[in-house]
């Protein structure tokens, strides 16, 4: 060898490329001169050979390690691509949960968004009305009506605006109004009501009538008649009320019906002399 | 930072279009369209025109010769009315301040030739159009003198009518007070407005009102079978001597009275719904009664023999037996007072 021979670690080092290019150059001008550098340096590569040739199959391994994941990033595009909105906006929320300043932000826009609804919302709840109070009903005339459904006599209310007071139309929650209302609207069983034989004919008589009259009377009565008539009628209304309500509880008692079917009749010929007096002003114009 | 920028805005803005949409909702329900609400009125028709033109004022007196037993028509729109009968062959109308009156025969006798059944109307000035009301007579007061065998047939609006000494009546008004006397034949009057009043009449005999008061006295019926008929709203019935032997007399609230004799096989029915019923007959009458009182009572002073009474709630009935049972009373009453006195 000439002069001082190379050490197996430059060798080695020399080998992967690791020493510098003086080095290098300086290397290869001895171990051309050294036959003992040169075997030195034959050995060292074989050993480099026979560790690359047992790493290839390694080193040829990563490869489809790479495709695999270009595949599983090409399938998590296509994914986001078809994904809906929803879970964007889902994904969006979780990544923004996790910043502190935003949670933040969030939670007081949110609070008050719900206060802004609580708000709007909570007058439709309690609704409140105004309910005069029940007025006094005097009737005209030297004959007391009783009262009636179908009208009686003349009544007079002034509204007194100062005793005007605001009730709650409920004090039930809102879900159990709802139940009442829903109880309310479903049908309900019709009460079977006993009719005395011929009564059914006389209601119809009368309803029939009624239609009639409550259209006209307006322009066949005039102010003092008009009282009058609407007074008869609530004194028949009440015959019949309090007749019907003896014959229902006894249908055999004769003279309950017997007084019954006169008030029929009184009310039949009663309305009748609407339409009659009617005709009669139709006759003269 | 800048994505950071933009979810803080997108953020604001998903929550501030919830609280829009929140806010949206109306506090109470929204009114509906007016248009809605308002129940279109129903159709009426035209309201009755005055009764007549007031400029209108004359004082005149036709007259025309017509068949003893002539039938007369005719209504009158406003005015005192009086129909008195007279034994010539000829009808006179007299109007005082008032439309023109005119005759219009409608039918006449074969064989005398003269007027039997008779119109008597306005008469429009020429060139006048025809309005309403045109053929009814009005003014002050209007004056007929018929034959004694002359029926009347009469309708009026506001008159206050008075019919004496003819064969037969029948008059209908919508308001004013109907007396009528000395008849014959048969009456049927309705006033909706007013009293009536008749006596010493003979024949059928239907009288109603709706407010007003019936008071009859001196009827008899002038064939048998004839039926004597009352009916009265809110005003009271009176019946004095009035010797048919069918009555039915009816009040809602007012009163029925009756007082005279009860006729042999007479049928006597006499009804209110709240008012009361009083009879008052001589003491040794002969009737059978049958009175159902519902919630009323029931009195006499004339001592009965009773079939059967009851005294259920609601429910009150009997029959009794007075002498011989010849006539048969029916009474019913709803709330009323039935009594039963001696005359």
């Amino acid at each position: 060898m000439n002069g001082k021979c190379i050490d197996i670690g430059t060798i080695q080092a020399f080998l992967d490329g690791e020493t510098t290019q003086d080095d290098s150059l300086r290397i290869g001008h001895h171990v051309a001169n050294c036959d003992n550098c040169a075997r030195l340096l034959a050995v060292a590569e074989d050993e480099n050979s026979f560790v690359f040739s047992a790493l290839d199959r390694e080193m040829n391994a990563l490869v489809p390690t790479q495709r695999l994941w270009s595949r599983i990033n090409e399938s998590i595009e296509t994914e986001k691509a078809g994904r809906p909105f929803w879970q964007n906006v889902y994904s969006f929320f979780a990544m923004s949960v996790r910043d502190r300043s935003m949670m933040a932000m969030a939670g007081l826009l949110i609070v008050f968004g719900l206060l802004a609804v609580l708000w709007t919302v909570q007058p439709a709840l309690v609704d409140r009305t105004y309910v005069a109070p029940t007025p006094e009903v005097r009737n005209a005339g030297t004959t007391s009506a009783p009262s009636s459904s179908e009208g009686t006599g003349v009544s007079e209310f002034t509204p007194d605006p100062s005793r005007i007071q605001p009730i709650r139309v409920s004090n039930h929650s809102p879900k159990k109004l709802e139940e009442i209302v829903r109880g309310e609207n479903q049908p309900r069983p019709v009460p079977t009501v006993y009719y005395a034989p011929g009564e059914e004919s006389y209601i119809k008589t009368i309803a029939d009538l009624k239609e009639t009259v409550d259209y006209r009377k307006d322009e066949v009565f005039s102010g003092s008649s008009r009282v009058d008539f609407e007074r008869d009628l609530a004194v028949v209304n009440d015959s019949i009320k309090r007749m019907q309500k003896i014959v229902r509880k006894n249908p055999n008692n004769q003279a309950a019906r017997q007084v019954l079917y006169a008030s029929y009749q009184d009310k039949i010929d009663l309305l009748n002399t609407v339409a009659q007096k009617d005709e009669l002003m139709a006759t003269i114009r | 930072m800048a994505a950071k920028m933009y979810k803080i805005g997108v953020l604001l803005i998903l929550l501030c279009t919830g609280g829009v949409f929140a806010t949206a909702q109306p506090k109470t329900p929204a009114p509906k369209p007016a248009v809605d609400a308002v129940v279109p009125p129903r159709e009426r028709p035209p309201r009755t025109p005055p009764a007549y033109p007031r400029d209108v004022k004359q004082t005149t007196e036709r007259s025309i010769t017509v068949d003893p037993n002539v039938s007369i028509k005719m209504c009158v729109a406003e005015g005192n009315l009086k129909v008195t009968g007279w034994e010539r062959n000829e009808v006179r109308v007299f109007v005082r301040s008032g439309r023109l009156p005119g005759f219009k025969v409608l039918e006449k006798d074969a064989s005398s030739g003269k007027a039997n059944w008779l119109m008597i109307s306005h008469v429009r000035a020429e060139g006048t159009p025809p309005g309403p009301m045109s053929e009814c007579l009005a003014g002050q007061d209007i004056e007929l003198d018929v034959p004694l065998k002359a029926k009347m047939d009469l309708s009026g609006r506001s008159t206050e009518t008075v019919i004496d000494s003819i064969r037969k009546v029948n008059v209908k008004t919508a308001e004013g007070d109907i007396s009528i006397r000395n008849i014959a034949g048969g009456i049927n009057a309705i006033t909706y407005q007013g009293n009536l009043i008749v006596e010493s009449s003979e024949g059928s005999i239907m009288l109603e009102t709706t407010s007003g008061n019936i008071l009859a006295f001196g009827v008899n019926p002038g064939q048998i079978g004839d039926l004597f008929k009352a009916r009265a709203g809110s005003g009271n019935v009176t019946l004095q001597q009035v010797e048919h032997r069918q009555i039915e007399a009816s009040s809602i609230s007012g009163t029925v009275n009756f007082k005279g004799k009860l006729l042999a096989g007479g049928l006597y029915g006499f009804k209110t719904s709240s008012g009361a019923i009083r009879l008052q007959v001589p003491l040794k009458s002969s009737f059978t009664v049958k009175a159902s009182y519902g919630f009323g009572v029931f009195a006499s002073e004339i001592p009965l023999n009773y079939t059967y009474k009851n005294e259920g709630e609601g429910g009150k009935n009997l029959q009794a037996i007075v002498g011989a049972g010849d006539s048969n009373i029916n009474l019913t009453t709803s709330n009323g007072a039935i009594s039963i006195r001696k005359q």
